[in-house]
């Protein structure tokens, strides 16, 4: 089985459809694509917000919300996200399942997203002042709180050094510099483009009645000059000189983040042997730094590797004793020279096999984790089922992680220290 | 064995009691390909003194001792760890400690019989030596470090701290680095032998598997060891219906303080019915605080508090707290709107129409939750050491009365007993 269903409604937008009888809720999504850009940046992850304040039928957050318990409860959330280079701007309902419920809800509850993204309440001038402004406000402090969250600071911090020249650091979130010169008026402008140009993916999950979503789909996205514009692919290749890069703040615990290139692009066959590199290195209580740098030398708590798997980039993430750095380190730079240098047992490799696989079985069980990987990988036309990736990972060899290995370059070595610690130290 | 069903959920739950006294819980879930297990002592990081059911002997010990206990469990009298065998079995496995609750669970799509056993096998085979005793406090040294990090922890403690004089709340779930260093094998094994005995534990499985199989495995596993019949004895001291302070307040490098209100519970309201206790005070939450609430309106239009208000209830047989928090530059105009809109409320009682909406609300949300399984699992357990079957849950709140949440409104959300917490930023 494929797991999903994708159906063309016309240029530029999809729908995907994912049947799964035995859950409780229905989820529907809808994802507005945009290349990342500077330009555009503050003012895309501002309109989400501004979206679910209002809405054509319902003009305020109370009556919103109101409505919503009515409707047991559905929820609307909203979020703008970076995915690769592209800026995503996504609305996620989730509603109770009408036969569980003593009145059906579905198709109410759909047409609040529909109203969502595609119905604001406007005025003369456009979207509410009032709304507008308060929103503007809210980003800004959430701008302003990204240091509360030291670990994410810390790695946000490594990104943005490492593509200093490229669209992949420009922040999704959006700059405070340029609140000043949104208002109502060129706010609304702007999602008027949006909605014309952006490509547009609704991701239906849960149980439902497939012919009454695609009509209600087709209902819903009825634009005028619709001209979806394409987003580019990444540009992933790059092989970097190290640079070592040091902030400080009043932390107790020293956040130390590496950030490597890695050369893969996700729609290679390649990139499951990164994926497998990744895990056998630092994915979860079986990898070579959880078990080295933590359960040996007690030097952390937390320590693992990610992918962002659309930009090639590989993360080692730890938390540790300010003074231990250098030792840390060192450590690191060994275990990856035996990934270098295939230092891999057999057990390391079919434990990562079983992990990855144990992982992408289980997105059966969570509809919002299935929308988001089937939704990623449609991204750069990754069309591989869960099984198909599944047979390529059972069949990676030592050599392959090897070969993988020697793509993978370190970029960028990120430390956040306390302000006692004098920085040239390390 | 006995059959627990829920007509709106569709869902059943089998109930085994051993002859060792552990309790054992399956949930069929059809159609579910991931499969998860959680072993649970009823033991936290609150149980400092107690008697031991073995030996009547009187015992205190060090504080975070239950989360310690809870990294050890991990090592094997082979020396391997207890994660090397889940990764063979392509299992994820993982541990946490609350307040009153130590969990180990798993999850896996395949091999979980296989998984199952060794869950239950290294649970009941502690191997602590000197050695690895004195290896783990590196560790949990860092993680202790990485909360000193976190401000909405250290702002969530505080709030206990102010709230209670007595009580173990009010002791941080991994305890310090001083504590910690002081903890032995010795220490280790007491607690272990006295709470890790299968009369204070329960197992809860859930997935689509077949009862009669996971009963196999389960009796072929388990070990009667440390077993005794009625209870342990917790020496808890008991709260009275005061705080230890009315305001904390920390410096933190953040940008907006943060705060929170804490009301806790008076002693007489803990001889309540828990689960009546708990879903009044949410609907309560609901109504007044929460979104779609005219407060949290009138806060957002005026941009007092971003990211919203939230408001939590936790409860416990011997203790029970109301949380509302958030953050805002004008905390004082903040607090005192809040209190201005209980007292309104306490004037004008609830609304029968927002009753019914927020309940609604309840409804649609407990429904929801069940299509988690890990949620299922943890909560069922968390609920059935309370003495609460979270299955009830929905008949508990279509019976509820706005009579009732009245009531509950008039005595929790007490001034007397409240206490603020905030952490500001640091000043330049």
């Amino acid at each position: 089985m494929n797991g999903y269903e994708k159906i063309n409604i016309t240029d530029g937008i999809n729908l995907m459809l994912i049947p799964k009888e035995n859950f409780k809720t229905n989820i529907v999504t809808i994802y507005l694509k945009r290349q990342l850009s500077r330009e555009e940046a503050t003012k895309n992850s501002l309109l989400p917000s501004v979206l679910k304040s209002a809405v054509k039928g319902y003009d305020s957050p109370i009556k919103i919300s109101k409505r919503l318990q009515e409707l047991y409860g559905t929820n609307i959330g909203v979020s703008t996200d970076k995915m690769g280079e592209r800026q995503v701007m996504s609305f996620r309902m989730y509603a109770a399942a009408d036969m569980f419920l003593p009145e059906n809800i579905f198709e109410d509850a759909f047409d609040m997203l529909r109203e969502t993204v595609f119905d604001p309440y406007i005025t003369e001038s456009g979207f509410v002042k009032q709304y507008v402004d308060i929103e503007k406000q809210n980003l800004k402090e959430d701008i302003l709180a990204k240091i509360n969250n030291k670990a994410h600071y810390a790695l946000e911090r490594c990104i943005e050094t490492m593509c200093e020249s490229e669209p992949y650091s420009i922040s999704e979130d959006g700059y405070i510099e340029d609140l000043d010169n949104i208002d109502e008026k060129n706010l609304f402008e702007h999602y008027k483009q949006v909605i014309k140009t952006s490509p547009i993916d609704i991701v239906v999950a849960g149980s439902f009645d497939k012919d009454k979503i695609v009509e209600a789909v087709k209902r819903m996205i009825q634009i005028e000059d619709y001209k979806p514009v394409q987003v580019k692919d990444e540009e992933i290749y790059k092989i970097p000189e190290t640079r070592y890069v040091s902030e400080a703040m009043d932390v107790a615990q020293g956040k130390l983040v590496m950030g490597f290139r890695t050369n893969t692009a996700y729609s290679d066959e390649n990139y499951y042997s990164l994926l497998m590199y990744s895990v056998v290195l630092g994915g979860g209580a079986h990898s070579k730094l959880f078990n080295n740098i933590r359960e040996k030398h007690s030097l952390c708590y937390s320590i693992h590797s990610s992918l962002e798997k659309l930009k090639g980039l590989m993360f080692i993430s730890a938390g540790i004793e300010i003074q231990n750095y250098d030792r840390t380190l060192k450590l690191i730079n060994a275990e990856l020279e035996d990934m270098k240098n295939a230092v891999i047992t057999e057990e390391e490799l079919s434990n990562s096999k079983s992990y990855i696989t144990n992982n992408l079985r289980s997105l059966n069980d969570s509809l919002s984790s299935l929308i988001d990987f089937y939704y990623s990988m449609s991204l750069q036309s990754n069309n591989r089922t869960l099984e198909e990736i599944i047979a390529i990972i059972n069949d990676i060899t030592i050599d392959q992680i090897q070969e993988i290995s020697k793509n993978i370059y370190l970029d960028t070595v990120y430390f956040l220290t306390g302000i006692s610690a004098p920085a040239d130290t390390i | 064995m006995n059959i627990i069903k829920n007509d709106l959920l569709k869902e059943q739950v089998y109930h085994q009691k051993l002859d060792n006294n552990m309790d054992v819980f399956f949930m069929p879930k059809k159609g579910f390909t991931k499969k998860y297990a959680v072993l649970a002592a009823n033991y936290g990081s609150n149980d400092l003194e107690f008697i031991s059911p073995h030996t009547g002997e009187h015992i205190k010990v060090n504080e975070g001792i239950a989360h310690f206990l809870e990294h050890k469990m991990f090592e094997q009298p082979d020396e391997t760890n207890a994660f090397d065998k889940f990764a063979k079995f392509g299992a994820n496995a993982n541990a946490f400690t609350n307040f009153n609750m130590t969990a180990y669970l798993f999850s896996s799509t395949e091999n979980f019989h296989e998984g199952l056993e060794h869950l239950i096998s290294y649970v009941q085979e502690p191997y602590f030596t000197e050695e690895n005793v004195e290896k783990e406090k590196g560790i949990i040294a860092q993680e202790i470090r990485m909360y000193d990090d976190n401000p909405d922890w250290k702002l969530f403690f505080n709030t206990l701290k102010a709230m209670y004089k007595v009580h173990a709340n009010s002791i941080d779930i991994a305890g310090t680095v001083e504590s910690i260093y002081r903890i032995t094998k010795d220490e280790l094994y007491k607690c272990y032998n006295s709470f890790y005995s299968p009369s204070n534990m329960a197992l809860f499985v859930i997935g689509d598997l077949d009862y009669d199989q996971i009963m196999k495995t389960v009796n072929a596993t388990v070990k009667n060891e440390n077993m005794f019949e009625g209870e342990i004895q917790r020496i808890m001291p008991l709260e009275d219906d005061a705080v230890r302070m009315h305001e904390i307040t920390e410096e933190f490098e953040i940008s907006v303080p943060m705060f929170s209100i804490g009301f806790k519970d008076k002693k007489e309201s803990l001889d309540q019915d828990i689960m009546t206790r708990s879903i009044a005070t949410e609907l309560i939450h609901d109504i007044v605080f929460k979104k779609g609430s005219e407060l949290y309106q009138k806060l957002y239009d005026e941009g007092l508090v971003f990211g919203g208000l939230g408001a939590d209830y936790t409860e416990h047989t011997d203790y029970g707290y109301s949380i509302i928090s958030g953050e805002s530059r004008d905390v004082p105009k903040v607090r005192s709107m809040i209190f201005e809109e209980i007292e309104k409320f306490k004037q004008s009682g609830l609304d029968q129409e927002a009753f019914d909406r927020v309940k609604k609300k309840r409804l649609g949300g407990f429904i929801k939750s069940f299509d988690s399984i890990e949620f299922i699992a943890n909560n069922y357990l968390s609920y059935y050491f309370k003495g609460m079957d979270i299955l009830d849950y929905y008949n508990a709140l279509e019976k509820i009365t706005v009579a009732q949440a009245n009531a509950r409104l008039a005595e929790h959300f007490d001034e007397k007993i409240s206490v603020l917490s905030v952490i500001n930023p640091k000043k330049a």
